[in-house]
């Protein structure tokens, strides 16, 4: 009976948030533990996928030859765009990607255990290093999640394939330019809602964020469209996406400071 | 003391292998929760009192480490525990109400610990009986060890 009423004292402490400091503490030497322990896991996964698919790999190491060849062409072509592209950049003075312009914190992704939906994950990072509710988190340019929930050594971000994220993205083809709400879809994909009719939209084009929902910052590419739907019923047609970030595997994510 | 000592070293340890290791291997749902199996490990080797306390402190490092309310772990297993080890004493001793209380009080607790949502998936049944198969490896352990360490002490006194 004494345990029971310790751990009600306990409770009562947790909810007046009398633990935070210890926890800060707690976190701050048990992340790198955690993180290496993480890393290993990783490790020991990737080498037993390896075994499990070694026929697959040659298949796809004999295509991936194939494939480079004909890369390196492509890359020749691109050599003489990107020379061309600096020289029209430097004439009209235009300030590329934006957003790297402002401050990015790097954090380590620590994984979610109490979340059986898997759309969010804790980052080792919290208010201490300056990290607020609604911050972009993202790997190069893409965006991978939007941060919930801060506490002083740690965040939890949401997933863009959590059903809490929603963003309005635009298709990045010139030729379409159509506008949609995104959200996140049962945890699996990324749904794109609202889109006319009669806006072009096709498989493999890439979807970015336009930053009019005023939280998420605009130009971040949210995914790729593997799937688009019109149904007879609804007079507006949607499209899935699917994250060019594999979220199983991050390890590192970027936290956007200063939004 | 020393036994508590133990006790709170050895759940620190677990609760690192659980929420980073077992969980990048084996997932959110088939995780299993080492100290639910280490608690039915003592209360399998009659050792209510250590398994409570392993409920307290075990608990309260799965919620220093988590980011959710802190002690609402260690409320909740001890609530469970009671409630096993109460029908463990009173009302069904069999070998199978002790698997089936140990796969439901793992996913009572994982459902439980994912609030606010309430997501049952028949993945986490795997969870449990992964739980159940380590409690009855570390009883198994504990079980020798005591053996070990009371010959020997016996063979002192001898």
């Amino acid at each position: 009976m004494r345990i029971l009423l310790a751990s009600i004292f306990i409770l009562i402490f947790g909810l007046l948030d009398l633990f935070d400091s210890p926890r800060s503490v707690f976190h701050r030497f048990s992340a790198p533990i955690q993180y290496g322990l993480r890393h290993s896991a990783v490790v020991l996964k990737d080498s037993f996928k390896l075994f499990h698919n070694l026929n697959d790999i040659r298949k796809q190491n004999l295509f991936l030859l194939k494939e480079n060849q004909e890369l390196k062409g492509v890359i020749v072509d691109l050599k003489m765009a990107e020379e061309e592209n600096e020289l029209l950049r430097s004439q009209l003075k235009l300030k590329n990607e934006e957003f790297f312009d402002k401050e990015l914190l790097m954090a380590l992704v620590m994984g979610n255990p109490n979340d059986l939906t898997g759309t969010s994950l804790v980052l080792d990072k919290g208010t201490r290093q300056g990290v607020k509710v609604g911050d972009n988190a993202v790997v190069g340019n893409v965006l991978v999640g939007v941060v919930s929930d801060v506490s002083e050594e740690r965040c939890v971000m949401d997933l863009l394939v959590s059903p809490q994220v929603s963003i309005t993205v635009v298709n990045s083809e010139p030729a379409s330019r159509a506008e949609g709400l995104a959200r996140g879809d049962l945890g699996t994909s990324i749904k794109v809602t609202r889109l006319l009719p009669g806006e072009k939209v096709d498989e493999g084009d890439i979807f970015v964020s336009t930053g009019r929902d005023g939280r998420i910052l605009p130009g971040l590419v949210i995914g790729q469209v593997s799937e688009v739907t019109l149904e007879s019923a609804e007079p507006l047609k949607s499209a899935v996406l699917s994250s060019l970030v594999e979220y199983s595997r991050l390890e590192k994510v970027f936290i956007i400071l200063g939004l | 003391m020393r036994k508590y000592l133990f006790i709170t070293i050895t759940t620190l340890i677990l609760v690192l292998i659980q929420d980073s290791f077992l969980w990048e291997f084996l997932g959110t749902e088939f995780n299993p929760s080492l100290i639910i199996a280490l608690c039915f490990a003592l209360i399998f080797c009659d050792d209510s009192a250590g398994a409570l306390f392993c409920a307290l402190v075990g608990g309260l490092w799965l919620d220093l480490m988590g980011v959710g309310i802190v002690g609402l772990s260690s409320f909740l297993l001890l609530l469970l525990l009671l409630a096993a080890m109460w029908i463990r004493r009173s009302l069904l001793r069999g070998v199978w109400i002790q698997i089936l209380l140990v796969i439901i009080i793992t996913i009572v607790f994982k459902i439980a610990m994912n609030y606010p949502e309430a997501i049952f998936s028949w993945r986490l049944l795997f969870s449990g009986l992964l739980n159940f198969l380590i409690a009855m490896l570390i009883h198994y352990i504990i079980g020798r060890t005591r053996q070990k360490y009371l010959s020997f002490e016996f063979r002192i006194r001898a």
